[in-house]
């Protein structure tokens, strides 16, 4: 199938009236829990995740995929009006577009960071679309062993790209490696690390140890932190950008969809670092660097189309190599494996349906959130005055029931409880959930291929070097291991960080 | 230095210990096939060298730490954050027993109470109203809850 012939059969599929109304209810939910503190996109698809099990594979997707980039334009209205955050990718959001919404200006705000958004997701789909095919079909030729050192390359990435310590992140890559081999050994049966409890043959569950580690961690962290939050009492008004912001958006948006989609391919946060990126570029292009900081609107129009044309470029690995390159892409993958698809090169020929599905619901759902985001701006302000000790125990509830209803079984909450706690303990001492979270999820695929590129060598370490894609791989990582060109980014980053807090 | 993240480091280290130990109990196999205790063995081995490096560093040279944020939590908090996480285990334990309806409604009471609503009567009154409409919405969506003790009476 040609690309046109799919997207064609794609948009098909999504005109559907069932679809198109779980695309919406995606978006929504997205939206709100971007624009909701205490609950990410993380935590919102995981306890979804039980509810879409009854629904066809494609729409289950569809409507997954819909909370994750709504919540990409929903943690921007917070950034900007309350100076909150929703989560990494906002980070920088919050420097300019508060700074804006004090000077009055937040409609433009909010009205650049909707269409920065749009433009940037419209961006990455087009090139995702482009650039599945080949790789998919490069990645048809892959065995074990060139797996393995795809493996290898994900991990090395992913410790480079955290924001914390490096050796914090490889603890916290080998905790998710040990954790993924809990559980029946997938090759000889023999049980390991399961300590007589029968709950475990089956591994620890991904969907306790997300909603664990993202939800339960999230809410306990919140428990000891000042709950004080000051709303910018502001009328949003003049939602349209006039010409002056165009103008000194426009260069900003077209610079950060491509860099955001590119960053967005690699494994761990991509999508924050895109921000970051784009932020600084953007500092050092203008002509006015001295606005930066002050309110200047391309400090808020890259960063934000960055985000969002870094969520389009994570579903690249995870559609064409079956490798999912964050927390959620990899929950997407276990929605997928539950509805009996395998992710993976082979994904394209199998499920068309699916991968169109997704790329043309993509589209529309751009299209709602602009339309959901801009006109009901009015609503979602409201949402955000919703006190945190109503929300608290009702987001703790949802976490609890979306763990229980996974496979009914009590023993379930009690293991995301405990990851609660143990994600809790980790922030104290200043660790990181998310490389513990893919490495947990890649280290089974790793094994797997590693055990089985040995028996195929006959015992033999030279596979991996022998063949030239997995060679390849494994230079490039080894390489990145021990280059320092990623020290400038994380010196600016800090930076970046630093000055925000000064003048924030 | 810090004194705690001297614990943590040694936890690291100590977790690594086991891991090797139980994995090599696991048997490693022969290179020809690897046994099921190969890969956590690696990564046990890694775990061990990997605090150990940490742990020479901060003793060869006395590191600056520029982390010096709190990491303290005041006791109010503290007691806080048990009830929380102790009431999340009982429901945990006590879902299948008791059934949704009763334990919902008590452990929302709690967390109400927990996150700051001071007067009973409107902690358990918003929790009545959480549990009915959960139940109908969850239900709606296809979730099976378990019935617990209510089965007796013929509610469900």
């Amino acid at each position: 199938m040609d690309i046109f012939g799919g997207l064609l059969s794609g948009f098909h599929n999504v005109f559907q009236p069932q679809v198109l109304f779980y695309c919406f209810v995606g978006v929504f939910i997205g939206t709100l829990v971007g624009v909701l503190p205490g609950i990410g996109p993380v935590g919102a698809m995981s306890i979804l995740l039980p509810s879409t099990f009854g629904l066809p594979p494609a729409t289950s997707i569809i409507m997954l995929a819909g909370i994750y980039y709504g919540a990409q334009y929903g943690g921007s209205t917070t950034s900007i009006l309350v100076n909150i955050p929703g989560e990494a990718s906002s980070v920088v959001t919050c420097i300019d577009g508060y700074q804006m919404a004090k000077r009055g200006r937040a409609g433009p705000a909010l009205g650049i960071s909707a269409f920065g958004s749009f433009i940037g997701g419209t961006f990455s789909i087009i090139a995702l679309m482009f650039l599945v095919y080949p790789l998919a079909g490069v990645a048809v030729k892959f065995g074990p062993p060139e797996f393995f050192a795809l493996m290898c390359l994900a991990m090395t990435v992913l410790t480079y790209l955290t924001s914390g310590s490096v050796i914090n992140a490889v603890f916290m890559v080998l905790l998710g490696l040990i954790l993924g081999v809990v559980g029946m050994d997938p090759i000889s049966g023999m049980p390991r690390f399961v300590f007589g409890c029968t709950t475990l043959l089956d591994g620890v569950g991904m969907v306790p140890v997300v909603m664990g580690l993202f939800g339960i961690a999230e809410v306990l962290t919140n428990l000891d932190e000042s709950q004080g939050k000051v709303m910018f009492q502001t009328r949003v008004k003049d939602l349209f950008p006039n010409l002056q912001d165009w103008k000194r958006s426009i260069g900003p948006i077209w610079r950060a969809s491509v860099m955001g989609f590119f960053l967005g391919i690699l494994p761990g946060g991509g999508a924050a670092m895109s921000t970051f990126l784009s932020y600084t570029t953007e500092k050092r292009l203008s002509k006015h660097p001295e606005e930066f900081g002050h309110g200047a609107i391309e400090g808020v129009a890259g960063p934000e189309t960055a985000n969002n044309a870094a969520a389009g470029g994570a579903f690249v690995p995870l559609l064409a190599l079956g490798i999912p390159p964050t927390a959620i892409m990899a929950l997407l993958l276990g929605a997928l494996v539950i509805h009996g698809v395998t992710p993976g090169p082979l994904l394209l020929s199998q499920h068309p349906e699916i991968f169109w599905g997704v790329v043309a619901s993509m589209y529309i759902g751009n299209v709602m959130l602009l339309g959901l985001n801009l006109p009901l701006i009015g609503m979602w302000v409201k949402v955000l005055k919703i006190p945190y000790r109503l929300l608290m125990p009702l987001i703790l509830l949802c976490c609890l029931i979306g763990s229980y209803a996974e496979n009914e079984s009590g023993m379930s909450i009690v293991i995301m409880v405990i990851f609660g706690v143990v994600g809790y303990i980790l922030r104290k001492f200043h660790f990181e959930s998310a490389p513990l979270i893919l490495a947990f999820i890649l280290g089974p695929i790793m094994e797997t291929n590693f055990r089985n590129s040995l028996i195929m060598s006959d015992g033999s370490f030279a596979i991996f070097v022998t063949k030239p894609i997995s060679l390849i791989l494994l230079i490039i990582s080894a390489l990145l291991f021990m280059s320092t060109g990623f020290s400038t980014y994380r010196k600016t980053k800090t930076k970046v960080i630093d000055e925000s807090e000064s003048e924030g | 230095m810090k004194k705690e993240n001297l614990i943590v480091t040694c936890f690291w280290l100590a977790l690594g210990v086991f891991v090797v130990s139980y994995s090599y109990r696991l048997g490693l196999g022969q290179i020809h096939t690897p046994g099921p205790g190969l890969f956590p063995f690696a990564v046990g081995g890694l775990f061990i060298l990997l605090s150990l490096f940490k742990l020479l560093v901060a003793l060869v040279k006395k590191v600056k730490d520029d982390e010096e944020q709190k990491t303290g939590v005041s006791a109010l908090n503290v007691g806080k954050l048990c009830l929380v996480v102790a009431s999340l285990f009982a429901y945990g334990i006590l879902l299948e027993p008791l059934g949704y309806i009763i334990t919902t409604f008590f452990i929302m009471a709690v967390l109400f109470f927990a996150s700051g609503y001071k007067s009973w009567s409107k902690a358990l009154g918003y929790s009545a109203i959480v549990v009915v409409a959960t139940y109908f919405m969850f239900t709606y969506l296809g979730t099976r809850f378990p019935p617990g003790v209510l089965r007796y009476f013929g509610m469900y």
